[in-house]
């Protein structure tokens, strides 16, 4: 079969965010850079998929030039093959034009499934994987927390908020991976060493226009500091006065 | 006749002889480009496992690691990090290996023993000295974790003396051995499959020698053989997850293929496997001490006394900044080190007793000071801080004293004065060598390394005699070493990374950190060349002698 996975370049968890000197996104020096975290568990699935199936996994992602780090890191985990569609403003393109740029690659590459996050940390958009679905013309199911491939036809379990949705549909089609779906492997010292002689093709992209414009980003205000009120059962009955008088929650 | 011309390229032993040889710290060593991406890869991928994997709390806790621990070393290919790859490894050097070991120990000194006594220990006299069908034979097996090794020198009567053990293999007729003897404080010992055990074995050229004159055999012997007794685990203040266990072989026959290296090599081959495991115990400590830095920062930005952050106090400030220098220090003078041993340097064993020593001694010093700043709470058993100190404590202990080892520097450093010989040594460095911003520093260390050649030779040239029976003096003298090691590499990494850096505010933080951390250095130096002149040496002996009489 042939697979891609989707993946993205997020700052890494710990990063403090700045934000940048226009004001309109984050300021990108001293930035550590991962795999985005739903994206472990997309890639984890499509390994697994080729592992039952057999075929091939391409690991894809619309990034920079340093972004072939995350593209290693999926190599060494056990995709086949890496494509990057290189650009240096990834994070400054809005879900809709990532989402073409990704649906036409995945044309291109022949996939007959397609494994994303179901959103990525750095914007929590959730929204890449439906749109690409979407231009494609495919199924999806979104945050999967159960799959099974059958030959063309797929099995899907999703978590929503009314419970647990189960889903069948036809390949080819997107499917974005929530927490559960599996325990994303580490790649292995082998891994890393054979990660080294798989191939990533580096693509320059055709993108749309954004069709939204940030105009301003702004930090959440700083939470105050905590208070210990006191220690043991003795500081109940104060505990009890600041949560009425203070925090006015009970 | 003139004197014979030893050259050497150990900065370590020429600083006895007030040199400093630039090609031995400057530039400062750096893996090639492809090794240092693959040494991030993997670091990586081992600190986000060890994060997930392993609970340092419970290890300490219920006084064990747990198997799936042991058994994820194995599945990430780490116990074949420095495996050659046709043997099943990936064939990384002396750099990756101590990266590894930093990151593991970052996360549980307990379980970094377990990869030390297996790969940086048992594995290595096959690896150095093994033939090739005992490596084709052995070092898979090690790489893909199905054999568990431990490294079996030390016995109840020989310990700092390793020399003097008695553990003795006789040679059977079909050409096996017949191996008996007792080995103490023995790492992995509960689930390790086989032990690199150190016996005596007869001297063909004189067969009737007294067993302590017989030279001394690498054997290595299967846990399942008959007549190998591992005892019940050992209490102990720290390191409480790993495994110590006396272990006792009796009458054990080893096949003649297991005899590793030549026979009466094994002494030869037990020094130089140690002098690489100091190297790598250096580097566990540094994981440890950015452990307990990291601890030490949030609690002195979160605790508040007095209105204040207790970080904006003078002396926790103190604390604080001494970590970060320290932390700092131990890893510039781990890093040259590794860098000589990755080019293929022959002689490093003083430039590792060094780095041994220096991390040791710092992450004691650190660790103490990490629960200092964390006040009463750093000495409850909730929290980390005890933990780390009681952990800390045997590294000035194992592989080799730092007493042991402060003799052996100012042995080998004094070597030459009494020999007479001519060393040669490239052309010494000078402060135009180093970064602008450290001419002050690089001038005050090379200023004392010129002291300390002169001290020296002054000294042996008074009295020979009483300088090779004084350990206090020598031990002075290596600390003097030691302090001079560890300030040139941290002035030569510094100088390598000041060049690189191209945001002027990182370049005035980093400027800063290393000015304080060889200030630190030269400090320690310039004291240890003062109490020369004013020892307490006779005074020490009077009291100690008084006393038991
Ligand atoms: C947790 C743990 C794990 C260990 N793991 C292993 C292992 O895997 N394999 C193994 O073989 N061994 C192991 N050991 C043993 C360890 O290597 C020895 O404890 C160490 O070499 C010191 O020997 P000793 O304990 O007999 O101390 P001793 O040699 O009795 O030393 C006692 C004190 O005397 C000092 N001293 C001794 N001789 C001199 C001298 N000539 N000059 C100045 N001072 C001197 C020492 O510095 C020390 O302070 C382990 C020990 C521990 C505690």
């Amino acid at each position: 079969m042939n697979i891609v996975a989707c993946i993205k370049r997020v700052p890494a968890t710990e990063t403090q965010p700045k934000i940048a000197s226009d004001g309109k996104g984050m300021d990108h020096s001293r930035v550590e850079y991962m795999l985005s975290f739903y994206d472990e568990i997309a890639l984890e699935e499509a390994i697994r998929t080729k592992e039952a199936a057999g075929g091939e996994v391409t690991a894809l992602t619309l990034g920079p030039a340093e972004a072939t780090k995350e593209i290693r890191d999926c190599l060494a985990r056990g995709a086949d093959k890496g494509t990057l569609l290189t650009d240096p403003e990834w994070h400054a393109r809005d879900t809709r034009t990532t989402a073409r740029a990704l649906a036409a690659q995945v044309t291109a590459l022949g996939a007959e499934i397609v494994f994303c996050g179901r959103q990525a940390t750095d914007r929590d958009n959730a929204a890449v994987g439906p749109m690409m679905a979407t231009y494609l013309g495919w199924a999806c199911v979104t945050d999967v927390i159960e799959l099974s491939i059958d030959g063309t036809k797929g099995h899907a379990k999703r978590e929503s908020e009314r419970g647990i949705e189960s889903y069948t549909f036809d390949l080819p089609a997107v499917i974005t991976c929530q927490k559960g779906l599996n325990e994303p492997r580490y790649a292995g010292l082998k891994g890393i060493m054979a990660a080294k002689k798989k191939p990533i093709e580096e693509i320059a992209p055709e993108l749309v226009q954004n069709m939204t414009e940030v105009l301003g980003v702004e930090l959440p205000p700083a939470r105050p500091a905590g208070r210990i009120i006191g220690q043991g059962t003795d500081a109940i009955p104060a505990l009890l006065e600041a949560l009425r008088t203070e925090a006015k929650v009970l | 006749m003139s004197a014979p011309s030893v050259s050497s390229n150990s900065l370590v032993r020429s600083l006895f002889l007030g040199k400093t040889p630039a090609a031995s710290f400057l530039p400062f060593p750096v893996p090639d480009a492809e090794t240092r991406e693959t040494t991030e890869e993997i670091v990586a991928m081992v600190s986000s496992w060890a994060a997930d994997a392993i609970d340092p709390a419970a290890i300490d806790t219920n006084k064990t690691i747990p198997k799936e621990v042991i058994d994820g070393l194995s599945e990430l290919g780490l116990l074949g990090l420095i495996v050659p790859e046709e043997h099943g490894g990936i064939g990384m050097g002396q750099y990756t290996y101590s990266r590894v070991m930093e990151v593991v120990a970052n996360r549980c000194a307990s379980t970094v023993t377990v990869i030390g006594g297996h790969m940086g220990l048992c594995m290595k006299p096959v690896l150095l000295f093994g033939t090739d069908e005992q490596k084709a034979r052995w070092l898979p097996t090690f790489a893909n974790g199905e054999t568990i090794g431990s490294f079996a020198l030390t016995e109840a009567g020989a310990g700092s003396d390793a020399g003097g053990l008695r553990s003795y293999a006789e040679l059977q007729e079909d050409g096996s051995w017949k191996l008996s003897g007792t080995k103490a404080m023995i790492t992995n010992a509960s689930f390790a499959n086989v032990f690199a055990v150190f016996a005596r074995t007869p001297d063909p050229a004189f067969p009737t020698a007294p067993l302590l004159e017989r030279p001394i055999s690498c054997f290595y012997v299967r846990a399942a053989a008959d007549g190998v007794t591992v005892s019940a685990e050992e209490n102990k203040m720290g390191l409480c997850g790993s495994s110590t266990c006396e272990v006792s072989f009796d009458e054990v026959i080893v096949p003649a293929g297991d005899l590793i290296g030549a026979q009466g090599a094994g002494f030869k081959i037990a020094l130089n496997t140690l002098n690489t495991g100091r190297h790598g115990l250096a580097a566990c400590c540094i994981g440890q001490a950015k452990l307990a830095t990291g601890l030490a920062f949030t609690q002195a930005t979160e605790r508040v006394q007095f209105g204040k952050q207790i970080a904006e106090f003078g002396l926790v400030q103190e604390m604080l900044a001494g970590m970060r220098a320290d932390v700092y220090a131990m890893e510039a003078g781990t890093h040259l080190a590794a860098g000589l041993i990755d080019r293929g340097e022959s002689d490093y064993l003083l430039e590792s007793a060094c780095c041994k020593i220096f991390a040791t001694e710092r992450l004691w010093t650190l660790a103490n000071d990490a629960l200092q700043v964390a006040g009463g709470m750093g000495f409850m058993r909730e929290y980390p801080f005890e933990r780390i100190v009681r952990d800390a404590r045997i590294n000035l202990i194992f592989e080799g004293t730092n007493q042991i080892l402060r003799t052996l520097i100012a042995g080998q450093g004094l070597r030459p004065l009494f020999r007479e010989e001519q060393s040669e040594h490239g052309p010494s460095a000078v402060p135009e060598d180093f970064a602008v911003e450290l001419r002050a520093e690089a001038e005050r260390a090379l200023a004392i390394a010129a002291q300390l050649g002169a001290k020296t030779s002054e000294l042996a040239k008074k009295n020979a005699r009483a300088l090779l029976a004084d350990q206090s003096t020598q031990a002075r003298l290596s600390e003097t070493a030691v302090s001079l090691y560890t300030a040139f590499a941290v002035l030569a990494k510094a100088t390598a990374e000041i060049a690189l850096e191209q945001d002027d505010q990182n370049k005035a933080d980093l400027v800063d950190l290393v000015r304080l951390s060889a200030r630190r250095r030269l400090v320690g130096a310039s004291r240890a060349l003062a109490r020369l002149d004013d020892p307490d040496t006779e005074l020490e002996h009077r009291v100690v002698a008084s006393a038991i009489g």
